[in-house]
């Protein structure tokens, strides 16, 4: 081999060999695990982990969080975006880390119980469904109704269904009658809708809007619970 | 910045009437610079000399929103200043200023006036002893025995006044300028005591011959301020930065008052620092002290407020909801709560979902918040990277944003006038890890 040609392979080498050795930002865990996660699903508007957003031991504590939590295949971007909410509301570091660390072990849990083949935004919204106090069993009764990318508006609706005072396995069967009906995510938005309105009358107003609501949106459903105010009959009072 | 203006505007009331120097911050900006309810009660120190000493003073200042008609909404200020007297024959003073302040959007620009009418009262020393502090021999005779004292004075002071902007926002800072008219005016009474030797002077005798004379003087200031101001927030820490400055004055006196002092350009700073949801510590400074207690007409022998700079310090409280407040909204007095604004609520927010974009895996999605009473609606949440986005004031009272967001689920929070971040109403809620929840709104793919 002549001596120019074998420069030249010897430079070509080294170039490959040093490209290996360093790791570019989008081969990092997290990164892969993104990749992984959108081919799984439509391409979705990418979050970029801003370390400027952060001091930098929060900085450095993120990224370890969100090393490890792509190490075990979640995705990231639900977590970066719960860090961006905690910089944007000014909450200290640790807050932050705290929340974070949190919601990784929800989406961890969310996973298990919508299984592998689920979105990375199911399982943020099943994770947020876990941190409103949802048991994980619901969840799995939600993904029976609905195959993997569409739980999400089931999930959303649950969670705010129990934020707003529905006892959870009430939210969970007026969730789950709704969803296995077809076009079902505009009832389901319905449904919130109603219970949000009348969460705000008082104590058991949501419960009794969302009974009504089930009662005359699913056929021949029986509402979840027994209706606080309709169908009881005024009751006499004993003779003295 | 109307935060900025308000403070001003409204501090220059006090800056006018105590004429020799601008508004101060205390007393100016501090208190009724909201238009929520809020009470401030803030204790002053001015340098004198070297030395920063206390003032006696104690400054209230307190708001309420009155109402709104149409788009114009109203509160009612209130403040006071009370400088203790501290000794006998020291000087005491109290002022008083109710104003009305309406507050309106004409086209895209937010406007403010304010009509404000004060009284004030001042007791004490007055003018002091006429003669040198050196001997002054007359025929062997140390004249400075023949002083001629006020043993009185007593002014009465009444200020009306009247005042207008513009408030203009420019990224997170809210800038101000207006203007304003008014019309000071003061009778002093002074009863002097000459109490002098008999003539011829008797040597070693006990002749003397003492009088009593009462004068009444009146006094008219009629001065023409502009004024300036900014206000920004640092995490929960509010900033206003305000500066006065008299354009023109003319001073009606007669030959027996006192000759009223000049008003300098006077800066201040005011700083709020939330400590709990409804209670705050204030500081501020300002340049000149003339605007806090006094006399309506601040006479231009008094020294220290004579000079332009003759810092001012004030510490104390605020209170953001009065207990008698009716929560409302529950908006609270927010990024620039120093301004006179009411915080309007978000009523509402909804979803008009669009064509997908070119690269097809996003849709331009236009956010509709109705929100008619406020002034600025902000949002953020993940489709912005939790930065804050400001919407834009369309037709019937709602705020339009668009953006392109892929199908899913997007939390979102948002907040009218720089208030409290909250979830849009109506939409369904989702986490609250960091104190509020936010809003989750879902787009529908287009498949």
């Amino acid at each position: 081999m002549h001596a120019p040609a074998l420069i030249a392979c010897l430079l070509l080498i080294q170039l490959l060999v040093a490209e290996g050795s360093v790791e570019p930002p989008e081969r990092r865990p997290h990164a892969q695990a993104e990749a992984r996660q959108e081919s799984r699903e439509p391409r979705r508007q990418q979050v970029q982990f801003d370390a400027s957003r952060f001091d930098s031991l929060t900085a450095t504590a993120l990224r370890s969080i969100l090393d490890r939590a792509a190490a075990q295949g979640l995705p990231t971007a639900p977590l970066i975006n719960r860090a961006l909410e905690g910089a944007a509301r000014r909450a200290s570091g640790p807050k932050i880390l705290a929340v974070v660390r949190v919601h990784a072990a929800a989406l961890a849990e969310a996973r298990e119980a919508l299984g592998d083949r689920s979105t990375s935004q199911e399982l943020d919204a099943g994770a947020t469904a876990i941190g409103a106090g949802i048991d994980p069993g619901v969840l799995a009764a939600i993904r029976e109704t609905r195959g993997p990318g569409q739980a999400i508006t089931p999930l959303v609706v649950m969670t705010d269904l129990v934020r707003r005072g529905v006892p959870s396995l009430t939210a969970r069967d007026a969730v789950t009658s709704i969803a296995i009906m077809p076009t079902s995510d505009e009832a389901l938005l319905g449904l919130q809708l109603t219970v949000a309105k009348n969460a705000q009358r008082g104590p058991g107003m949501a419960l009794d809007a969302l009974n009504r609501y089930v009662r005359l949106t699913v056929p021949g459903a029986r509402p979840p619970s027994t209706p606080a105010t309709l169908d009881r009959k005024p009751v006499r009072p004993p003779p003295s | 910045m109307p935060c900025a203006l308000a403070s001003i505007a409204w501090g220059v009331p006090l800056v006018a009437q105590p004429r020799g120097a601008a508004p101060v911050a205390p007393a100016a900006t501090i208190g009724p610079v909201t238009d929520a309810p809020t009470l401030s009660v803030l204790g002053l120190a001015g340098r004198a000399g070297d030395a920063l000493v206390q003032r006696n003073d104690v400054w209230i200042g307190a708001t309420q929103p009155v109402g709104q008609l149409g788009r114009v909404r109203v509160t009612a200020i209130a403040n006071g200043d009370w400088k203790v007297r501290d000794a006998v024959g020291a000087e005491a003073a109290a002022e008083g200023m109710v104003a009305l302040r309406a507050r309106a959007r004409v086209g895209q620009q937010r406007v403010w006036t304010a009509v404000s009418y004060g009284r004030s009262s001042f007791t004490g020393r007055g003018l002091g002893g006429l003669l040198p502090e050196e001997p002054l021999a007359l025929g062997g005779v140390d004249l400075r025995g023949a002083d001629t004292t006020v043993s009185r004075r007593v002014d009465l002071g009444s200020t009306g006044r009247a005042e207008a902007g513009v408030i203009r926002a420019f990224g997170a800072v809210e800038f101000s300028v207006g203007f304003s008219v008014e019309r000071t005016s003061r009778v002093t009474s002074q009863t002097l005591t000459i109490d002098e030797p008999g003539f011829p002077v008797p040597v070693g005798g006990s002749s003397r011959l003492v009088s009593t004379t009462t004068t009444r003087s009146l006094q008219r200031r009629d001065l023409a301020t502009g004024m300036a101001s900014l206000g920004f927030q640092t995490g929960p820490t509010m900033w206003l930065v305000s500066v006065t400055s008299p354009v023109a004055s003319w001073v009606t006196s007669d030959a027996l008052a006192p000759m009223p002092g000049v008003i300098p350009t006077v800066a201040s700073l005011a700083v709020v620092q939330p400590i709990t949801q409804w209670l705050s510590v204030v500081g501020a400074a300002a340049s000149n002290p003339a605007t806090v207690g006094g006399t309506a007409l601040r006479d231009a022998a008094q020294s220290a407020e004579r000079r332009a700079f003759s810092p001012v310090v004030a510490l104390g409280i605020r209170i953001d909801r009065l207990p008698f407040r009716g929560s409302g909204d529950g908006t609270p007095g927010g990024i620039l709560a120093f301004e006179s604004r009411t915080l309007g609520a978000v009523d509402s927010l909804s979803v008009e979902q669009g064509m997908s974009t070119s690269d097809s895996d996003t849709l331009r999605v236009v956010l509709l918040v109705d929100a008619p009473r406020a002034e600025t609606v902000e949002l953020m949440g993940d489709a912005t990277a939790w930065t804050v986005t400001p919407m834009r004031r369309v037709l019937g009272g709602k705020w339009r944003v668009e953006l392109k967001l892929a199908p899913g689920a997007h939390r979102v929070i948002v907040r009218a006038d720089g208030g409290r971040w909250i979830a849009p109403p109506g939409v369904p809620i989702g986490n609250d890890d960091y104190g509020t929840p936010v809003g989750v709104i879902v787009v529908k793919g287009t498949r």
